[in-house]
């Protein structure tokens, strides 16, 4: 079973390979003729103020932590998904469907939450 | 064949994790970590779980590490100040011995959980569309599958908590002004950029 | 591994990773092409007969430019982000079946590069990895825009990620398998996509999602040039920026394979190329099929580039998060009901 990913992994290494093989080459033959102007930041001709790493809005964060929540749910709905077939052939579909239902009706309801929050706008 | 690939990812998974520790930049930690993960999700597909592996690098690297660089976009660390604290770089190594002690003692007698989880996680990648985790997993864990969609709706409560206190129009312009002043006195303190003169216009 | 294993899987590799980068390669000629056809004008017609050389130009000439790095850049993450954002799309490469499996002398050699039992599984995690690329090299640049710009692509990524899993979880309980062949190898009688409501919603919503997950229009504000220039990679010259370029447009092939895979039914054409004795020739159709409907998708690509207008940032995330989201988990709930009962 464990040589079904052999490919993988030799793809990995040709895909590295063509990565760096591309990278390397430019950086070799690409000619170089450092400059201050080159070397600044481009801010559409107007000299950087400040450094460019400033703070944001901790909605983006809200939206990364959202979307870990959600992303665990639709792992465990894989599994869940994937067998549904077989488990309704052997008579015990409907078990697992409301098993189903129970999870992501749970989950459901923290979504309404977070939209009734107001975690989902944008203002 | 096996052994020499499993050295690689073991070194690798180490030496990653080494990095983790000893790099100053918060944002080429977290990169490491990510290494880090990806020789582990190797490991863990040589032992007989690729469905794990598969899961190792969905939900740890494609996930929870992108919340990780997410905060350190956001939080502006650009560099770690070396800090002086004697007691602390003595106490954490000797914590962290301890604790690795105790879990060199404790793991060897969990073999139970270990033995009946493993056939389980193992045939997830099987041709049978892992049929047994499916029977382990909504079948003789039942209730814990299901206490699991609370545990994430608890996770939604606490981050709308967190992240959307209510505060009024007025006191967000009052503090948003209050951070521009802040700016604006700390800058005045900071060295020009590299090269930001003049001539950067011109050309 | 056997040595004619092993042959067979060098050959796979050359072949298919070879068809997605040409094909990569010649959506930037056609991107061109098509874009000055809509608008009534010429495209590139300099090099070789209708410019069918730019592309080769083009590399040639990223590979001879300067590079240039702004000075309060990270080295290492400045360098590592464009490996990082083509790696992902050149590694989905592995699952994809591109043509029916060759049945030679009773051996079965399927078709994908790596037929393996979670090949969906694999599909995900090389999607949840390419938002790295995007974010890392929006950080480590050390530019304003580049850093907006790597901030919103990545969350809209992750926003458009979820309704993504879980259209194709969709497909999953339609076919009972996470094997890419077997999805596939299910759908020769019917289509998922006409698998009437279940299917075709799981494709709506997988289109759209493809569209946001490769920065595409309507969806990419990450380079809106009006007001981020060009986005995470506005610092980024010579071969560095070609990698994000190849990396974006291998994620569009890669894409079209899969809506293919999960929704066309893959190589099969309504039980004709199913149906071809001589081993050799079936393989070769379905190829010729396969890329057929890959080459209809490049086009929706970029004829919807030239069409519509951009999204607002707050329509693009409500459109993620209220619109698209429930309308996947409630259409799962509907497949899953259909599934449970027997319907399907």
């Amino acid at each position: 079973m464990l040589a079904d990913y052999v490919p993988i992994l030799i793809l990995l290494l040709v895909v590295i390979g063509f990565v760096v093989f591309n990278l390397a080459v430019s950086e070799i033959l690409g000619r170089r003729r450092a400059t201050r102007g080159k070397a600044s930041t481009y801010e559409c001709g107007i000299d950087p103020e400040t450094n460019a790493r400033g703070r944001f809005s901790v909605k983006f964060f809200l939206v990364a932590v959202l979307f870990i929540l959600f992303d665990i749910e639709s792992v465990f709905l894989i599994p869940l998904g994937v067998n549904l077939k077989a488990f309704a052939a052997a008579g015990a579909g409907t078990f697992l469907l409301v098993e189903m239902i129970l999870f992501m009706v749970v989950l459901g309801l923290g979504l309404a939450y977070i939209w009734r929050k107001g975690g989902l706008e944008w203002d | 064949m096996a052994l020499p690939v499993f050295l690689i990812l073991a070194a690798g998974a180490v030496f990653f994790a080494a990095n983790v520790v000893l790099r100053r930049n918060p944002a080429e930690c977290a990169v490491h970590l990510v290494g880090s993960f990806f020789c582990l999700a190797g490991i863990y597909l040589m032992i007989g779980f690729p469905f794990l592996a598969a899961l190792q690098l969905l939900v740890y690297a494609g996930a929870i590490m992108v919340l990780f660089l997410f905060v350190i976009m956001l939080l502006d660390l650009r560099r770690e100040e070396p800090r002086e604290n004697p007691r602390i770089s003595t106490i954490a190594p000797l914590a962290m011995g301890l604790l690795f002690g105790l879990l060199a003692v404790v793991l060897p007698d969990m073999p139970v959980a270990v033995a009946t989880g493993r056939g389980a996680v193992a045939g997830a990648g099987g041709a049978e569309g892992g049929k047994e985790l499916a029977n382990y997993l909504f079948g003789r864990h039942l209730l814990t599958f299901e206490a699991t969609s609370l545990l994430l709706l608890a996770g939604i409560f606490g981050v709308v908590v967190l992240a959307k206190r209510r505060t009024s129009r007025k006191a967000d312009l009052e503090r948003l002004l209050e951070n521009i002043e802040a700016e604006s006195r700390t800058e005045r303190k900071e060295p020009p950029l590299v090269g930001a003169g003049s001539e950067g216009v011109a050309s | 591994m056997t040595t004619a294993a092993l042959i067979a899987t060098l050959v796979k590799i050359a072949v298919f990773f070879g068809i997605t980068i040409s094909l990569a390669a010649v959506s930037t000629l056609f991107e061109r092409k098509i874009s000055a056809w809509i608008q009534q004008r010429y495209g590139p017609n300099r090099v070789g007969p209708w410019g069918v050389l730019q592309p080769l130009a083009d590399g040639l000439k990223f590979i001879f430019k300067e590079e240039v790095a702004p000075a309060g850049a990270n080295r290492l993450l400045f360098r590592l982000a464009p490996a990082m954002a083509a790696a992902p799309a050149f590694m989905t490469v592995a699952v994809v079946p591109f043509t029916f499996p060759l049945i030679l002398d009773g051996t079965r050699i399927p078709m994908a590069i790596a037929d393996i039992d979670i090949g969906v599984l694999f599909f995900m995690a090389m999607g949840s990895l390419a938002v790295y690329g995007i974010m890392l090299g929006g950080w480590a640049s050390n530019n304003k825009y580049s850093l907006l710009g790597g901030l919103r692509s990545s969350a809209q990524m992750i926003s458009y990620e979820l309704a993504m899993m879980v259209s194709v979880i969709t497909v999953l309980t339609l076919a009972g398998s996470m094997n890419l062949t077997r999805i596939f190898e299910a759908q020769i009688p019917l289509w998922n996509i006409a698998v009437f409501p279940v299917g075709t919603i799981a494709f709506g919503i997988f289109l759209i999602a493809a569209f946001a997950e490769t920065n595409r229009h309507p969806f990419d504000l990450a380079e809106c040039e009006t007001e981020l220039v060009g986005g995470f990679h506005t610092e980024y010259s010579s071969m560095k920026f070609a990698l994000f370029f190849l990396g974006e447009y291998s994620a569009m092939v890669m894409m079209s394979g899969l809506i293919t895979t999960f929704f066309l039914g893959g190589p099969s054409l309504f039980g004709l190329v199913n149906g071809i004795e001589d081993p050799w020739i079936k393989v070769l159709a379905g190829l010729g099929v396969f890329l057929a409907k890959v080459c209809f998708f490049l086009f929706l690509f970029i004829w919807v580039r030239w069409t519509i207008p951009r999204f607002r940032w707050d329509q693009l995330m409500h459109l993620g998060w209220k619109l698209l989201l429930p309308l996947s988990l409630a259409n799962l709930l509907l497949a899953g009901t259909l599934v449970a009962t027997g319907v399907l």
